[in-house]
């Protein structure tokens, strides 16, 4: 209220009836109106106060709030713009709220297009692609699941596919998650394609075939058989040793292109591992089918190779088994498919073979005899036979050759024949040739001294590094002197490695032991390895013997091989002397060894001390009326006689 | 020059497709070491077979199979020596009853037991040559 009217409206109430301004009346009321005055002045003045107070109180607090959103807010740009996902966000009108850098860059739109306010129909129609997936339809609402996240994927342009996860929310606005997926996926595919293909040649490997063959299993049922043919490469190792590894990797892939192009519309062809492929044929009449193809295949195969200026020659084994009558799984197919081509190659190579059952228990004797054998060591189940040789010169016996016998519990002798070469194949030869030599040794170092033993040292035992050291180790513990050792070994021991080989058996002989060629004459080219290492002892072999008598050349071979052999410094053992008229024929040289049934079969150990003594006491007997060379030495036949009793 | 030699035979007992297969691996196994080729059918419980190649091989299998006891009435419908093989690179042909029945297999006038107008071996050869083929 102004002051005039306060002032007008105290002046008429201090006026009388009369129209008298009665002062003494209007006084107070203006003191009382000044009072007030000034008090209402002062309380107006701290209202004032406290208003500007609480007011800078909210500046500040404004203030502050404001400085802290600007940084959350430079906080939410910084991340979303430097997010590797593209983000999107439309409100429940579908219009854009917000969208990153990323998402901009990804789907390479133009910036002005990326604001506030575009329409999602605007976005989608700029985009260079399609969408290709959209996995969770509903309609444009949105009420139903809405949380629940859509997947969508596009195929841009140029070819990069982006991956979309759509978040709708409760209000109907959204938020959307894009990622470049164009090298997840690549890589997925390479490692796909990796586990499911040889990476030398790009066939289908082990795994895709097998998954072919169950295909083929599948649809081909009721109607015609399916053939599996396992092929292995005749001579590939030869051409790793001798050529080199990369020689073996062209071969290996011009192999596969030779098959591939083997093959009709409908086949597979597969590399299963190393120089083995396979081929899974449903496109003929079975099995006359896969005897044509695995004809064609040793035809093409046995083609020479040109590589880096080599001209290469291999052959190809085949084992096939066929669906149903061989195997309804891949598994039962593929493995006698393998049983098969193993009896193409042990029947001559360059050949193939149809899965016979019989085979399956061929091969399951053979790996319970590979089993036993693991334990028979343990179990005392080896036994070492000795079987005696006989200078012609002096007929003393100069050494016992060791044979091993098995005694299996259950299924009685095993011949070396039977089992040698699975311990050969297994690697338990090993283990087996380190009992013989050492139970060999500790056995002859209780024969007399000038006679010794012989053992026989297998191509694995060689190849393998230690065997050095293995004798000499032997010998330490057992105590018998180096040159009372013979070690034998076969062709094929020369046959492998030959530096190592080399290395090895010229280390043996610098300790003093004797080295020995076993069944001299069975290789290729024997008289060869006479010249690369100085033996002290050929053993010419028994095929040789047996020939005489009926083969005029056999014993021309004999006298020629015996005469080459002493020329050069060594010595001879003519093995399988069975007849006295062998014996005469291979004695007239009067040169070297002789072993053989008609001279002793195999001893046990218990047995050839007194067979020794035995040969003494006859050989110091006067041989009267018998000059050498004598049919049968004379010193040996009673031994002889004893011996065939107890044996 | 070669031998081939064409016989009919009576299976002792019906053969599953099973085990006429096991015939042919066997015979096939066997015969990729010896050369010898031909063809093998088998319809109503009777067999027909050619074989055909080195004539002492032939003639040593001729013997074999004489005597085995899953087949009796042993019938050589030909047999001598020939300058070209009807059947080089095929080994062996398994022939079901199906096989036989069908058009191709009247047409050439088949009968059970290979009789009729199959007596007559060249009859027979072009039957096994159709079917082989």
């Amino acid at each position: 209220m102004s002051v005039s009217r306060l002032l007008a409206r105290q002046i008429a109430r201090a006026t009388d009836a009369d129209g008298v301004l009665q002062v003494a009346l209007l006084l107070p009321m203006i003191e009382t109106a000044y009072a007030d005055c000034e008090r209402d002045a002062r309380r107006t003045d701290r209202s004032i106060e406290l208003t500007v107070e609480d007011n800078d109180r909210l500046q500040a607090r404004l203030e502050q709030a404001m400085t802290e959103l600007a940084v959350q807010n430079e906080r939410f740009a910084a991340a979303i713009n430097n997010m590797s996902h593209g983000l999107t966000m439309f409100d429940a009108a579908q219009a854009l709220v917000v969208a990153n850098e990323r998402f901009r860059s990804m789907y390479d739109l133009p910036a002005p297009l990326v604001a506030p306010g575009t329409t999602r129909d605007q976005l989608v129609v700029a985009i260079a692609g399609r969408e290709v997936r959209n996995e969770r339809r509903e309609d444009d609402s949105g009420t139903t699941s809405a949380t629940r996240p859509r997947h969508r994927e596009w195929l841009l342009a140029d070819g990069r596919t982006i991956e979309t996860t759509e978040m709708r929310l409760p209000t109907g606005a959204s938020v959307e998650l894009h990622e470049d997926a164009t090298e997840r996926r690549a890589a997925t595919r390479r490692i796909a394609h990796m586990a499911r293909h040889d990476a030398l040649t790009a066939l289908p490997n082990r795994v895709m075939f097998r998954e072919h063959i169950e295909a083929a299993l599948l649809s081909t049922q009721q109607e015609q058989p399916t053939a599996v043919l396992c092929i292995d490469l005749d001579q590939f190792k030869q051409v790793n040793d001798t050529l080199g590894h990369p020689v073996g990797d062209e071969l290996l892939r011009l192999v596969a292109e030779r098959l591939k192009h083997s093959i009709r519309t409908g086949d597979i062809v597969s590399r299963l591992g190393g120089d083995e492929f396979a081929i899974v044929q449903g496109s003929e009449e079975q099995p006359h089918g896969a005897t044509q193809l695995a004809r064609r295949i040793i035809d093409i195969l046995s083609k020479p190779f040109d590589i880096e200026g080599h001209r290469v020659i291999i052959g190809a084994s085949i084992g096939i088994a066929i669906t149903p009558f061989d195997g309804e799984t891949s598994d039962v197919l593929l493995m006698n498919a393998d049983m098969a081509l193993y009896r193409a190659k042990a029947e001559g190579r360059n050949t193939f073979r149809f899965f016979e059952p019989e085979m399956n228990a061929t091969s399951q004797k053979r790996r319970q005899i590979e089993s036993d054998m693991r334990i028979a060591i343990d179990e005392r189940q080896f036994e070492l036979y000795y079987q005696p040789q006989i200078s012609m010169q002096t007929n003393a016996i100069t050494g016992f050759e060791a044979l091993i016998r098995w005694n299996h519990p259950a299924q009685g002798r095993i011949s070396p024949a039977d089992f040698i070469p699975i311990a050969e194949d297994t690697g338990v030869i090993i283990q087996i040739g380190e009992w013989v030599l050492e139970t060999a040794c500790a056995t002859a170092v209780t024969w007399p001294e000038e006679i010794r033993v012989a053992v026989n040292v297998s191509p694995l035992q060689v190849r393998k590094k230690g065997l050095t050291t293995t004798v000499a180790q032997v010998l330490e513990k057992t105590g018998l002197a180096p040159d009372r050792l013979e070690l034998e070994i076969t062709e094929t021991v020369m046959l492998n490695d030959t530096e190592h080989t080399m290395s090895v058996l010229h280390a043996l002989r610098a300790m003093g032991v004797r080295i020995s060629m076993d069944d001299f004459g069975t290789g290729y080219s024997s008289l060869s390895y006479l010249r690369r290492f100085p033996f002290h002892k050929i053993k010419i072999d028994q095929s040789f013997v047996a020939d005489i008598g009926n083969d005029e050349n056999a014993t021309l071979i004999v006298h020629a091989v015996t005469q080459l052999v002493r020329s050069l410094g060594m010595s001879t053992t003519i093995e399988g002397v069975e007849t006295a008229d062998q014996l005469s024929v291979v004695s007239r040289d009067g040169f070297g060894d002789v072993q053989g049934y008609l001279l002793s079969r195999p001893l046990p150990a218990s047995t050839v001390l007194s067979f020794i003594e035995d040969a003494r006491r006859t050989a110091s007997l006067p041989a009267a009326g018998t000059s050498y060379p004598p049919v049968l030495p004379p010193a040996l036949a009673p031994a002889l006689a004893h011996h065939f009793e107890c044996t | 020059m070669y031998m081939r030699c064409v016989y009919v035979s009576r299976a002792t007992r019906a053969f599953s497709a099973a085990e006429l297969y096991d015939i042919v691996r066997v015979a096939q196994n066997r015969n990729t070491t010896n050369g010898i080729t031909g063809a093998l059918l088998y319809a109503d419980g009777f067999f027909a077979q050619c074989l055909e190649g080195d004539p002492f091989h032939v003639a040593e299998r001729i013997s074999v199979i004489r005597r085995d006891p899953r087949h009796t009435d042993f019938d050589v419908r030909t047999t001598g020596t020939v300058s070209s093989l009807l059947f080089p690179d095929h080994w062996m042909t398994m022939g079901g009853q199906l096989t036989l029945m069908d058009e191709r297999s009247v047409a050439l006038g088949y009968a059970p037991g290979f009789r009729g107008t199959l007596e007559e071996p060249d009859a027979l050869l072009a039957l096994m040559q159709s079917l082989a083929a």
